[in-house]
């Protein structure tokens, strides 16, 4: 099935060539530079202390210490829906975890499921 | 430390709504140009054969009731190069169709869906108005397997005494026919069975390249 | 408490640690685009009204087009089904189904989307709300009279551009246009030097449909030319409408949930000029064959199979963003919707890029495999991405979060179960009747025997979609209008208050519900989480030094 006319021929180095030198150029003059910055742009400084209950302890501890101390998710941060009975002292969005208290948020890695495991990519 | 302030340094070029906004369109445009412009130019050219007459005006009127009840979504009107399919195998067609078959067809009805069979060459396969009126009327009467709907709406029901004489009465066959009523069809139906007996593509297109372009770079081009 | 130089044992290195000097680099990070809490409820505020209305105009288009679509469906396995009305012939109920879906539905909810969200991307308010809201309701009026006119018998004839572009037309244009300007200038005020990669997407959809509509629209083709417009229109809208705000969308609720920057920005560059370039070609490919110059139709070809560079550009940025973190899928339904969306959108595009190949286009092509195809990309795509959407959106406009874990769980599972049946059956039923239709020995009804089975269970995948989206439906109206169900209404969402157990708390906790004696237990706040005041200095200005509140 390999393509061999010369109409295809035409068509692949039209449709490749020019916009991939177009984007090679720009790259060289530097328009491209901080390309990274912008993926970071829709965060703010809650998002990057939210605590995530999916993240595992080192990456929760990482957040507190870049960012600062960690924030609650509200109820239905992620756009779901708390389920379970009603609890006017309970907050967090369906979690049921328990922090022994302490001054710090430095809980034991006990208190946390730990996730580390199958977080490697 | 203001909001944004990139330290002065030049604005990335995605950054740039104008050029990103530009950039888009040009591309567009430029797609426009090769997909539909050039084509309409160079399709602009292509003439009907001298066999192949325009629509009257009861066939346009067929034609679009053929339109309005969306025939299109079920039967496709082309018939593929016999070297790459099997449609003129099947009897749908002795030739593959070319763009000259389509000069009169104001828009085209080539179809995406067979779950019909292909009608470009029907008037050639089922020359018989009265099938279609039939076929129309009822589908199950003629074919027990076919799913294709009943257009009931298309003809009235009478009352035998009700008849008169230039009604085009259609006798529904088998068991399927209704009882006590006489199926009489409707200006609609009528049109739309006239405009089915009209596709008829079966006549000759010369080889050359003026014609189309199509069938001599078929040649070339089926490798693709 | 001051930065460690390392957080965690050198044999693991999780992603999203970083080392002190990285740290730095963060920090003036930050500084660039503080999307502060303030500018973000003003967004959110701003757009409330229009995005709310576009998404209950959205639902409504999902009920109505399920039922035209469920009719449609029973029509095909039980042709004599409602035969006497012209009104609901086949031919006209797909096409209402059609329309319903693709410009009602998914059209009104993308919209929503992007209303709700240029505003947080360029971090100020909707510009023109009353223009958006006045477009939205023109733009949905002229989908309905186009719906109204074909369930009448008035069609333009082309598929995908059925609305009779006289009685339709002028609402659609006018409503669409003031939506795009009310984006355009949203965009035009941005307080900010950079544009996220969704805003290119959004911006790229509201300059391409209009030069697509008019292509479409234009009044003076004849013979095969209108079918090169044709599909010129129908697939581009596809792609340079439903996917380009689709995936905007997706390339921002992912890492947003996730707390993780896409994968690769650069590849996010190439993804949107490729898709660009390569997706305007494709049209053709819906000719395969056909009576069409060659040229055209070859052109097609090769970029509908270039169509992988940007199909695995996005599709590595979005699926790798969430490798690693697949637990979040637990907690947001938001991001199953999501992430099934984008696993989704990259199925239907390499699917595209195989089935235009002429060896497979032989046996594919007029088969109820393209219907099942398009299925997986307007619904497995384009429609959970919208889901997702409307789960995260609706709560931050309302002020509290969705009422019922159980319902959401429902609608998931009805539709993915839904689309996973109506796929698999329909595809099977595709393959089946194209290698009957290739088979000349075989009768053309062995081609219509063969599907049946396969139309049988797309009728019940549709069904079970089909209640899926009522009970979405209902969901989001006790969501909207019965606020009292929610149960975390108390305080209000953004004013939630978070609470630190301790050991007493919990003892009494689970000892009783209600309070009594001394034994009630006693919310210990740590932190408040103000809200409407702006970020507290402190947390602000000294992150590593461990922000003691």
């Amino acid at each position: 099935m390999l393509p061999t006319s010369l109409v295809v021929v035409i068509a692949t180095v039209s449709m490749s060539l020019a916009p991939a030198l177009l984007l090679f150029w720009s790259w060289r003059r530097g328009l491209f530079h901080d390309l990274e910055l912008q993926s970071r742009m829709i965060f703010d400084e809650r998002d990057w202390r939210l605590e995530r209950p999916w993240e595992s302890f080192a990456e929760q501890r990482t957040r507190e210490v870049l960012y600062g101390r960690r924030e609650n998710p509200k109820a239905g941060e992620w756009g779901g829906a708390t389920s379970g009975p009603i609890d006017v002292d309970d907050d967090a969005a369906g979690l049921r975890r328990k922090i022994t208290a302490s001054d710090e948020y430095g809980s034991t890695a006990d208190d946390w499921r730990d996730t580390s495991r199958h977080d490697r990519a | 430390m203001s909001a944004d302030d990139n330290g002065g340094q030049r604005k990335d070029f995605m950054a740039r709504t104008g050029l990103v906004a530009l950039g888009a369109f040009a591309v567009m445009a430029s797609a426009i140009i090769i997909l539909v412009i050039i084509p309409k130019t160079m399709l602009s050219e292509v003439r009907a054969s001298p066999e192949l007459p325009p629509y009257t005006a009861v066939q346009l009127r067929g034609r679009g009731t053929y339109i309005a009840n969306g025939c299109v979504y079920c039967h496709s009107q082309q018939v593929r190069d016999p070297a790459f399919t099997t449609d003129v195998d099947r009897g749908w067609g002795s030739r593959a169709t070319v763009p000259e078959d389509y000069v009169y067809d104001r828009p085209h009805l080539l179809g995406t869906m067979r779950t019909g069979p292909d009608l470009i060459n029907v008037g050639q396969r089922l020359p018989s108005i009265d099938w279609h009126l039939i076929h129309l009327y009822d589908p199950r009467s003629l074919n027990s397997w076919s799913t294709m709907p009943a257009f009931p709406f298309l003809f009235e029901e009478r009352r035998p005494e009700d008849v008169m004489p230039n009604d085009r009465v259609v006798r529904i066959p088998g068991p399927r026919a209704p009882k006590g009523v006489v199926i009489i069809a409707k200006a609609e139906a009528i049109a739309l069975s006239e405009y089915l007996l009209s596709l008829k593509r079966q006549y000759p297109v010369s080889d050359s390249v003026e014609s189309s372009g199509h069938r001599s770079l078929n040649a070339g081009g089926r490798h693709d | 408490m001051s930065a460690p130089t390392s957080l965690v044992t050198s044999s693991s290195r999780p992603d999203g640690v970083l080392l002190t000097d990285e740290v730095d680099a963060l920090t003036s990070l930050r500084g660039l685009a503080p999307a502060d809490l303030e500018v973000r409820l003003r967004a959110d505020a701003s757009s409330r009204r229009a995005v709310l209305t576009l998404f209950a105009v959205a639902i409504a288009w999902l009920l109505i087009g399920s039922l035209f679509g469920e009719l449609a469906s029973f029509k095909m396995h039980w042709p004599d089904l409602l035969v006497r009305q012209g009104w609901l012939t086949f031919g006209r109920v797909r096409t209402a189904h059609l329309h319903a879906v693709n410009y009602g539905w998914a059209t009104a909810a993308l919209i929503g989307t992007s209303l709700w969200l240029m505003p947080r991307l360029v971090h100020t308010e909707l510009k023109g709300v009353f223009m958006a809201i006045v477009g939205a309701s023109l733009f949905t009026l002229g989908v309905a009279i186009g719906i109204i006119a074909v369930l009448a018998g008035y069609s333009d004839g082309m598929e995908w551009l059925e609305a009779p572009r006289y009685a339709a037309g002028p609402f659609l244009v006018v409503g669409g246009g003031l939506i795009g300007l009310s984006l355009f200038r949203t965009v035009a005020a941005r307080t900010n030097d950079h544009l996220y990669v969704s805003v290119w997407y959004i911006l790229g959809a509201f300059i391409w449909f209009p030069m697509l509509y008019i292509v479409g629209k234009w009044p003076t083709y004849t013979g095969v030319e209108s079918a090169a417009a044709n599909w010129f229109f129908a697939h581009n809208v596809l792609g340079f409408w439903l996917t380009a705000m689709s995936v905007g969308a997706a390339y921002y609720f992912i890492p947003k949930v996730l707390g993780r920057p896409v994968y690769s920005y650069q590849l996010s560059v190439v993804g949107f000029w490729s898709l660009a370039m390569f997706y305007s070609l494709n049209g053709m490919h819906h000719v395969v064959g056909g009576p069409m110059p060659e040229w055209m139709i070859t052109t097609s070809i090769v970029a509908s199979v270039f169509m992988f560079i940007p199909v695995i550009a996005t599709g590595i940025n979005l699926h790798m963003t969430v490798v690693g973190r697949f637990g979040a899928l637990r907690y947001s339904p938001t991001l199953r919707f999501i992430v099934i969306g984008a696993l989704c959108y990259t199925a239907v595009s390499l699917q595209g890029s195989f089935t235009a190949l002429r060896e497979v286009n032989r046996v594919t092509h007029f088969t109820h495999w393209t219907v099942a195809h398009s299925h997986v990309g307007a619904y497995g795509f384009v429609s959970f991405i919208a889901f997702g959407a409307i789960y995260y959106i609706v709560p931050r406009l309302v002020g509290h979060e969705w009422p019922s874990a159980s319902l959401i769980r429902w609608h998931f599972n009805l539709v993915l179960g839904g689309i996973a049946i109506y796929v698999l059956s329909l595809t099977w039923a595709g393959v089946a009747q194209g290698l009957a239709l290739l088979d000349p020995q075989l009768p053309f009804q062995v081609s219509v025997l063969r599907t049946l089975p396969g139309l049988y269970g797309r009728s019940l995948g549709g069904l079970i979609m089909t209640l899926g989206h009522f009970v979405f439906a209902y969901h989001f109206w006790i969501m909207v209008r019965k606020p009292e169900l929610s149960r975390r209404n108390r305080p209000p969402f953004h004013e939630a208050q978070p609470i630190i157990y301790t050991a007493e708390a919990e003892a009494a906790r689970v000892g009783k519900h209600t309070p009594s004696g001394g034994a009630a237990p006693v919310p210990t706040m740590r932190h408040a989480d103000a809200v409407g005041a702006p970020p507290s200095q402190q947390s602000l200005q000294a992150p590593l030094e461990g922000g003691a509140a």
